[in-house]
């Protein structure tokens, strides 16, 4: 029995017609920690948002296989139930809907899906409250309406308390750590570490070598031009650092 | 003018019969009688920005009776309103039917009950100042039973429901025109819920009118509800005028009918007022709903506050007008506008047009509109968490529904309203 979570075969992928990504392969084994970097417009945040199933984006050939499963055609809140998560690199505000009503109803989804029944509001609260004090979100949070008048490092932080709730197999990171000061990053660093097992795994992508400083990926990937140009251990993102990308194009 | 020669024989008829005895109201009606028969009904047309959207030719084609029902057994009634703290009076077809009111903050005067005095009448339409009076004067000269409430409460809160109730067992359509008159004397804090409603399958056109003077230092929290039936014509006139200090905070949440109007004035007559008005509007199938919702800031250092949010549905049509108008002298006002709405059938359609006339510096004024249907990536966002495209999208429309309904303090209402509006509220086609 093979153990990799996902696996990627030759994805094209396009939104309005522009082409992206290139032919993209990339497999990741149960309990690994992947890294894509690359610069601006590389196609990071398509890959991102292709394997969490964004209609605006359309895959034009090529397979992904997520836990054994095909995920073509398949909808945002399946591929959600059968263990997927994207942390959101621009959360989305939900006027009305609070936060409480919006988690239970996330995992009670994730649950019946899975055949489990729905935990009773007691559970509920203390996982929630475990969690949420993990992250640093108040109670105060969870009485307001998702994300709305969040800080940027707050609505992140909201990203991190979801992943612990419905703890996917699967957690794609979009530039989690973008647009974050010290104390926010060592609280969301934290966050996917603590997550992080030898029973799921990990896709970070990132602008930025900083936040590796706190979680030590076992795989770098560089992205440019729709497709991974290179791969590698921890440092190859130290070079990067060091060199930027523009060495990697004229190679 | 509406020239409809049928509608104007019959509300002559009526106003004949209702006048034929000499009563305090008699002059009163007679005077908005000719007024009517002088200058009509508004006429939607071009260039009449107060009825650009609205047709009255819905109210004036229908086949109207005279003889209306005498019926009062309200068993077959759904959604009269009953609460344990508050004192109840109910107006079936115009006429004050009971009136056992225990609390002797609240006084009740009506012409049926011939308590009503000639001096007493002389406050019906005092709050009016001259302008898009045509509806108000048809429901003068058609008034059956005028009703002068009076609060009057030091150390309490007085609570009053008027649940304005239509009968009709005749095939055709007929009017009633209930008229109130509310004073809050200096002091007072009243709280009003007044409930339109109608038997099922009644037809009927409601043409009512409330003022309310708010007197210096009183407290008005004011409750509107529209639940008139499918195919009732809604018109209705409220003039709520503030002295000093005075505070009001009106919440209206109505269901689309045929066609309703509602056209809410706030007049600010002198200073430090607070009103906030905030508005629920929810229309399917074919209905028609107009909010003509203005505030005339009259006085200085007086703040203002509109919050309507529509969510429209099927081929209905939903109107938001009305304007801010602050005069010369009313300096430091600080107001706001604003009118939200979610679109969710390509059919419906939304014309909102908050307007705000400023006639003074140093003021603080702001309004806004928006109308859209769901955003997707709100929905993939959500959809992404594991929640369904339907559960998503039901979510997000009680969540619009929810910033307006949470603006309710009564518990009451705040339970009934997720019963009746929230939980009844209809999931979103997505077509992407």
């Amino acid at each position: 029995m093979s153990k990799n979570i996902i696996e990627i075969k030759n994805l094209h992928a396009s939104v309005e017609d522009t082409k992206i990504i290139k032919g993209l392969n990339l497999k990741i084994n149960v309990g690994e920690k992947h890294t894509i970097m690359g610069p601006n417009g590389s196609g990071k945040s398509t890959l991102a948002n292709v394997l969490a199933g964004n209609p605006s984006y359309t895959v034009d050939s090529g397979e992904i296989i997520f836990m054994g499963q095909d995920l073509d055609e398949m909808e945002p809140d399946i591929r959600a139930c059968i263990g997927l998560f994207l942390a959101f690199q621009y959360p989305v505000e939900l006027p009305g809907v609070r936060m409480w009503q919006f988690l239970k109803s996330s995992l009670d989804a994730k649950r019946e899906y899975n055949g489990q029944e729905p935990l009773s509001t007691r559970e509920f609260d203390n996982l929630l409250n475990e969690y949420a004090e993990k992250v640093g979100i108040s109670q105060d949070f969870i009485k307001r309406n998702v994300n709305e008048g969040f800080s940027g490092g707050e609505k992140k932080r909201n990203e991190i308390l979801q992943l612990s709730l419905l703890n996917p197999k699967l957690a794609i990171l979009d530039e989690t750590d973008s647009g974050l000061d010290i104390d926010a990053l060592k609280v969301v660093s934290q966050g996917i570490d603590s997550f992080s097992s030898n029973e799921n795994s990990v896709l970070l992508v990132t602008h930025y070598q900083r936040i590796l400083n706190y979680i030590q990926p076992d795989f770098v990937h560089v992205m440019m031009d729709g497709n991974i140009v290179t791969s590698g251990d921890k440092s190859l993102a130290l070079e990067l650092e060091e060199k930027g990308y523009d060495w990697l194009s004229t190679k | 003018m509406n020239t409809n020669k049928d509608f104007l024989k019959h509300i002559n008829n009526i106003y004949t019969t209702l006048n034929q005895n000499e009563s305090v109201i008699s002059q009163l009606r007679e005077k908005n009688m000719n007024s009517v028969n002088k200058y009509g009904l508004p006429t939607h047309r071009k260039g009449n920005e107060e009825w650009k959207y609205s047709n009255l030719n819905r109210m004036t084609d229908l086949n109207y009776s005279e003889n209306k029902s005498t019926e009062t057994n309200l068993k077959n009634i759904n959604n009269i309103i009953n609460m344990d703290d508050f004192e109840v009076i109910n107006i079936i077809n115009g006429q004050l039917f009971e009136n056992k009111i225990n609390n002797q903050n609240i006084k009740i005067k009506n012409l049926s009950s011939t308590t009503l005095t000639i001096n007493d009448t002389n406050k019906f339409n005092s709050t009016l100042d001259g302008e898009n009076e045509e509806i108000a004067q048809l429901n003068t000269a058609l008034c059956e039973d005028p009703i002068l409430i009076e609060i009057d409460n030091k150390n309490s809160v007085s609570k009053l429901i008027v649940n304005i109730i239509n009968i009709n067992i005749s095939n055709d359509y007929i009017i009633n025109s209930p008229k109130l008159f509310i004073e809050i004397h200096e002091d007072a804090e009243f709280e009003l819920i007044e409930n339109h409603v109608g038997e099922k399958s009644s037809l009927y056109t409601s043409n009512s009118m409330i003022e309310i003077l708010v007197n210096k230092n009183s407290k008005l929290s004011h409750y509107r509800f529209l639940e008139d039936n499918d195919e009732s014509i809604h018109l209705n006139t409220t003039r709520i005028k503030l002295m000093e200090n005075a505070h009001v905070e009106s919440n209206a949440f109505s269901k689309g009918t045929k066609l309703s109007r509602y056209d809410l004035k706030i007049i600010t007559a002198s200073e430090n007022s607070y009103s906030e008005l905030n508005g629920l509007y929810f229309t399917s199938k074919k209905q028609h709903l107009d909010n003509y919702i203005n505030i005339d800031h009259i006085a200085p250092h007086c703040t203002s506050r509109i919050n309507y949010k529509g969510i429209l549905n099927d081929e209905s049509h939903a109107i938001f007008g009305g304007t801010v108008l602050v005069r010369e002298g009313a300096i430091k006002t600080d107001s706001l506008q604003s009118d939200k709405n979610l679109v969710l059938s390509p059919k419906a359609e939304i014309d909102s047009k908050p307007s705000l006339y400023i006639f003074v510096d140093d003021i603080l004024a702001g309004h806004g509109a928006t109308a859209g249907n769901i955003d997707e990536n709100t929905v993939y966002y959500m959809q992404s968490r594991g929640l369904s495209l339907e559960l998503a999208s039901k979510m997000l429309i009680s969540g619009f529904a929810m910033e307006i309904i949470d603006k309710v303090q009564n518990q009451t209402l705040f339970d009934s309203l997720l019963e009746n509006y929230v939980n009844k509220l209809p999931s979103y086609t997505f077509d992407f």
